[in-house]
C-alpha cells in the first residue's frame, strides 16, 4: 500500500469541498431577522393577522428597519409567506418580542399557536411576549424619528419596566413553564400605543389556555412580584396621604415575603407576611416625617394590605392563579393538592386569604 | 519512560527519513591525503604548492635557530600573522642554544605533532600554523586562528526586561564559555561530535550530569551522528534534522540566544545543542508549555508573571481561533451576537461584496504580507510599509466596500495576540494553522472549529520531543509540573519541581 496516503488526500480534500450540510450556511447580510413577531385577530374566522420586522442591511434603503405582515392559519406558514415577501431568508433566532393581541387573546387560546417557537430549536426562547391593548399594526409601524428601531425600543422598554417592577416580564420559555406547571397561571406585560408613545400598561393576565382575563396596573403588578417572591429591589411606589393630591413617595428597599399555607377548619389559608424596608423619597403632605413615623408606618402598611386583597379578590372572581401558591400548597399539603391539582384555580377562588404587612422605614432623605 | 516505549517509532520515522534523504555520500578525495608527510622539504613543498584544496597558501622558507631549514605555512587571513611572528617567527629566529628542541622554544598554550596530509590539510583550513622542519617526520601544529568576531550583543528578539543583556555569538567555543559563566557547577558535561559529509560541522551538546535523562542523551547523540547532509550552516538546519516529526507544524525544539535561558534549561535537565558558527542554541526535548515560558517570567514576580503567562494562553487561542470563530458566526450562528453588536456587524457587512471566507482570506494574505515585507527591509523603509499597510487596508478598504470594519478588527486583534508569542517558531505555526481553521469554519462553522480544536489537542499531545512526551504537564498529566504552567507558582514551591524533571 504505498500510494495509500495518496489515495486518501485524493479521497479526502472532496469530501469537504462537497459537504452536504452547506445548506445550513448562511450568511448574516442575506437574512431576514424576524425581531419582533406580532400576532393579532384577522377579520377571517380562524386565521391570524402576522407581522414582522427585521432590520435592513443596505445602503440604498432608506430605512432601517422591514416591516411585513402577512394572514396564515399559523405562525410556520405565515413564514413561508414572508420568505417570498423579503428578500432575505426569514429567521427567528434573534426573536425579541413577540406582540400579541388582545382582541385575539380574548377571542381564542393563543398557547397551542406558538408551538413553533418551541419545537424548532433554532428559534429563541429569550424573546419577551407583550400583549398589545389596541392594534398590533399600529405599533408595529411605529417609526418615531427620535427612538431607536421598534425590536430594541420595545425590548429596552419592556426591560427598564421590569426592572422597576411595574410590570412583569415573562420570555418565551418562562410562558411555557406557566402555562405547564398546575400550580401557576401566566401573565405576561401589557403595552399600549398611546398617541406618539408607547406605554407599557402594566401586566395582562392569563388562564391556562392562554386566553386574556384581566389586566392589572403598575402598583398590582409590584404586589404579584411580592407575592411570587421574584422582586428586584427596589420597588417605588407612590401613595395619595391627603387631598387634594398630596403624595407620600417611597422606595421599597428590602422585602421579605413569608406565605404559610394550612388547612384551618378544612379550609385553605393562606397567611401571608410582608416585611418592608421602606426608604422616604418624596413628600409634599405635611405630615412631619420625624414625629409622625408611626403614622406613616401605618398609611403604608394598610395601604399595600387593601391593594393585596383587593388584587387577591379579583383574581378569585375570575378563576385564574398567577402568583403560584399553588407550589405552597403541593410542598405542605400534598396530599390534599392531588385532589384538586388539575383545577387548582377553582380551588384557590374558594381559600381564605390574609395579609399582614409590616414597614420599617430605614432613612427619610438628607433633608429635614 | 517514555523513551523505551517510544524508541522502536523513533527507529521507524529514522528509517523512513532515511529513506527520502540523498545518497550516500563519496567517501574520499581523489588526493592521497592518507600518505603521511616527509622529511625532506622539497618534497613536503611540492606537495603543498600542487594541493588543489589549499588555495591562498603562505609558504616561507626560513632558517631556524640551530641552523636547520625550515618551512612556515598557513593561510592568510584565516590566521593571525601577528601572532605568528610573535609567538613563531621570533622565537625561531632568536638566540637559542642549538641543544634545545624546536618545541621547547615556541612559547604557544597547545603545540601538537601532526604527520599526515590529512590533519595537515584540514588544519591549515581551519586557520592554523604548520611548521615543516628538515629532517623530522613530524610538523609542528600551532593554533594560530584568527576569527571574525562579533560583540556579544543581546539578542534583538529575544530582549528581556530584567535579566543579562549578553547573547551568545558565533564560535561554538566562546559560546560554551559564555554558558560556563551562569553554570559552574561540575556536573556540566559536554560531548563532541561532527556533522556534514562534505563540510565538518562541530557540534557540542552540553547537560548537567547529574540532572539530565541519559536516555535522552543516548537517542540525541544517536540522531546527530545519523544526519546525513551535505553541510549545516546554521542550527536551523541541524534542528530539523533531528526532530521527531518533521511534518508538524509546532516546533520540538526550542531555540535561544540567551545564555541565561539555556543555563536554566539545563537546570531543569534539558540538553543544550550548540552548533559551531551558530548564535542560536537548541534546546531539547522540550514540551508545548516552554514555548509559554520566557526568562522574564521568573525574574519578576510570580502574580504579575501568572497574569503575563494567562494573557499568552488566551493570544493563542485568540490568534488561532478568532478569524475562524468570526467566519463562524457570521455565517452559521448569528444567534449567538448580542442583538446590538449583530445589527453593527450587520451595518457594516453590508457594503461587503464577498462572502465571509473570502474576506478573511484576503486581509489575512495582506496581513502576512505587510509582516513579511516589513521584515527584510531596512529600518527607515520598513516604517514606509507599516503606513501604506495601515492606511490602504484600515480606511480605503473599509472605504472602498471591500472589507468590513468588523473584519479589520478581528485581523489586527489576531496579529497583535501573535506577536504576545515569545518564540518566533511557535508564532509562525499559528500563523500558518489560523487558515485550515479559517477553511473548516466556513464548511461546516462551529462544528469544524470544535473539530479542528480537538484535531489540534490530539495532534499536540501525540508529538514527541526526542522521544519524550510534548503534552507535558497536560498531555501525560504532571500535576506537579503544573506549578510553572498557566500560573506561575511562587519560585520556592516549583524550585523542587524543576530538578525533578527527569522522567
Amino acid at each position: 500500500m504505498k500510494y495509500r496516503k495518496y489515495i486518501t488526500i485524493v479521497v479526502l480534500v472532496p469530501l469537504i469541498l462537497l459537504v452536504g450540510c452547506r445548506s445550513d450556511q448562511l450568511s448574516l447580510e442575506r437574512t431576514s431577522i424576524a425581531l419582533v413577531v406580532g400576532i393579532d385577530k384577522s377579520d377571517e374566522e380562524g386565521d391570524m393577522e402576522i407581522y414582522q420586522t427585521s432590520p435592513v442591511f443596505s445602503r440604498e434603503a432608506k430605512d432601517t428597519v422591514a416591516t411585513l405582515e402577512t394572514i396564515a392559519h399559523s405562525l410556520r406558514q405565515a413564514r413561508d409567506n414572508l420568505d417570498s415577501q423579503s428578500a432575505g431568508t426569514v429567521v427567528g433566532g434573534k426573536l425579541q418580542v413577540l406582540l400579541l393581541g388582545k382582541e385575539l387573546m380574548t377571542d381564542q387560546p393563543i398557547f397551542d399557536e406558538l408551538d413553533v417557537f418551541y419545537r424548532d430549536p433554532k428559534n429563541s426562547p429569550n424573546a419577551r411576549i407583550a400583549l398589545v391593548d389596541g392594534s398590533v399594526k399600529e405599533i408595529m409601524n411605529f417609526k418615531p424619528s427620535d427612538k431607536p428601531r421598534i425590536a430594541v425600543y420595545l425590548s429596552d422598554l419592556i426591560d427598564t419596566t421590569h426592572l422597576r417592577e411595574n410590570a412583569v416580564l415573562t420570555t418565551l420559555q418562562e410562558y411555557h413553564y406557566a402555562n405547564f406547571e398546575k400550580g401557576i397561571t401566566p401573565a405576561v406585560t401589557e403595552i399600549k400605543l398611546l398617541g406618539e408613545e408607547i406605554q407599557v400598561q402594566g401586566t395582562a393576565l392569563l388562564d391556562n389556555n392562554g386566553k386574556y382575563i384581566f389586566s392589572i396596573g403598575h402598583l398590582d403588578s409590584s404586589i404579584l412580584q411580592m407575592l411570587k417572591k421574584d422582586v428586584q429591589e427596589p420597588i417605588p411606589i407612590s401613595f395619595v396621604v391627603e387631598d387634594p393630591n398630596k403624595v407620600l413617595s417611597v422606595g421599597v428597599t428590602r422585602i421579605k415575603s413569608n406565605i404559610d399555607v394550612a388547612y384551618k377548619n378544612d379550609q385553605l389559608t393562606f397567611d401571608v407576611k410582608f416585611k418592608l424596608k421602606v426608604a422616604i423619597t418624596e413628600n409634599t403632605s405635611t405630615i412631619d416625617l420625624e414625629k409622625d413615623q408611626k403614622k406613616i408606618k401605618r398609611i403604608i402598611e394598610e395601604e399595600i394590605d387593601k391593594k393585596t386583597i383587593a388584587l387577591v379578590k379579583k383574581v378569585q372572581e375570575e378563576k385564574i392563579e398567577p402568583f403560584g401558591l399553588g407550589k405552597y400548597v403541593r410542598a405542605f399539603e400534598y396530599d390534599k393538592w392531588k385532589t384538586f391539582e388539575d383545577k387548582w384555580p377553582e380551588e384557590f377562588s374558594e381559600a381564605d386569604f390574609n395579609v399582614k404587612t409590616t414597614v420599617e422605614i430605614i432613612e427619610h432623605g438628607v433633608v429635614q | 519512560m517514555y523513551i523505551v516505549k517510544r524508541r522502536k517509532i523513533c527507529e521507524v520515522t529514522r528509517m523512513r527519513r532515511k529513506r527520502r534523504k540523498i545518497k550516500e555520500p563519496t567517501k574520499q578525495l581523489s588526493l592521497s591525503k592518507e600518505e603521511v608527510i616527509s622529511s625532506y622539504l622539497a618534497e613536503n613543498k611540492e606537495f603543498l604548492i600542487h594541493s588543489p584544496s589549499l588555495p591562498g597558501l603562505s609558504i616561507r622558507e626560513i632558517t631556524i635557530f640551530d641552523g636547520r631549514s625550515a618551512l612556515l605555512t598557513y593561510i592568510d587571513h584565516l590566521s593571525d600573522t601577528a601572532y605568528i611572528s610573535q609567538n613563531v617567527l621570533s622565537p625561531l629566529f632568536g638566540d637559542h642554544s642549538p641543544q634545545k628542541s624546536v618545541k621547547d622554544v615556541i612559547p604557544v598554550p597547545n603545540l601538537k605533532t601532526v604527520n599526515n596530509w590529512t590533519n595537515i590539510i584540514t588544519n591549515l583550513l581551519h586557520g592554523c600554523c604548520i611548521l615543516f622542519i628538515e629532517g623530522e617526520n613530524d610538523a609542528l601544529h600551532i593554533n594560530a586562528q584568527s576569527l571574525q568576531k562579533r560583540k556579544p550583543d543581546e539578542p534583538a528578539n529575544e530582549r528581556t526586561i530584567r535579566g543579562s543583556h549578553i547573547g551568545f555569538v558565533e564560535p561554538l567555543e566562546d559560546n560554551i564559555a559564555m554558558l560556563r559563566q551562569f553554570l559552574t557547577s561540575d556536573q556540566l558535561r559536554i560531548k563532541y561530535t561532527y556533522v556534514g559529509n562534505e563540510n565538518k560541522t562541530k557540534v557540542g551538546i552540553l547537560y548537567l550530569e547529574n540532572l539530565a535523562n541519559p536516555e535522552v542523551l543516548e537517542e540525541l547523540m544517536d540522531r546527530i551522528e545519523k544526519v546525513n547532509y551535505k553541510t549545516i550552516l546554521d542550527s536551523g538546519e541541524l534542528e530539523q534534522m533531528i526532530e521527531d516529526n518533521p511534518y508538524s507544524i509546532f516546533p520540538q525544539s526550542l531555540s535561544s540566544e540567551r545564555p541565561d535561558s539555556v543555563a536554566a534549561d539545563l537546570l531543569q535537565g534539558r540538553y543544550a545543542i550548540i552548533v559551531d558558527r551558530s548564535p542560536s542554541v537548541i534546546v531539547a526535548p522540550i514540551n508545548f508549555n516552554s514555548f509559554f515560558q520566557s526568562i522574564d517570567d521568573y525574574s519578576s514576580r510570580w502574580i504579575s508573571s501568572s497574569f503575563i503567562r494567562i494573557l499568552r494562553f488566551v493570544s493563542f487561542v485568540i490568534a488561532i481561533f478568532l478569524p475562524s470563530i468570526y467566519i463562524a458566526i457570521i455565517s452559521f450562528h448569528y444567534e449567538i451576537l448580542p442583538l446590538e453588536l449583530l445589527l453593527s456587524i450587520g451595518q457594516s457587512r453590508r457594503e461587503v461584496p464577498f462572502p465571509p471566507i473570502i474576506e478573511a482570506f484576503l486581509m489575512e494574505f495582506i496581513l502576512e504580507m505587510l509582516r513579511e515585507a516589513g521584515l527584510r527591509l531596512p529600518k527607515s523603509i520598513g516604517q514606509t510599509v507599516g503606513i501604506v499597510g495601515g492606511i490602504i487596508i484600515g480606511q480605503s478598504a473599509v472605504e472602498a466596500g471591500i472589507v468590513s470594519n468588523i473584519m479589520v478588527i478581528v485581523v489586527a486583534m489576531t496579529a497583535i495576540a501573535s506577536f504576545v508569542m515569545p518564540n518566533p517558531e511557535m508564532a509562525f505555526g499559528i500563523r500558518f494553522i489560523r487558515f485550515p481553521m479559517m477553511l473548516v469554519a466556513s464548511f461546516f462553522g462551529m462544528v469544524g472549529i470544535v473539530i479542528g480544536f480537538m484535531t489540534i489537542v490530539m495532534h499536540l499531545v501525540s508529538l514527541e520531543s526526542v522521544g519524550t512526551p510534548y503534552g507535558v504537564p497536560y498531555g501525560p498529566l504532571k500535576w506537579k509540573d503544573l506549578k510553572d504552567s498557566i500560573i506561575r507558582f511562587p519560585l520556592w514551591t516549583i524550585n523542587k519541581v524543576r530538578v525533578s524533571r527527569r522522567n
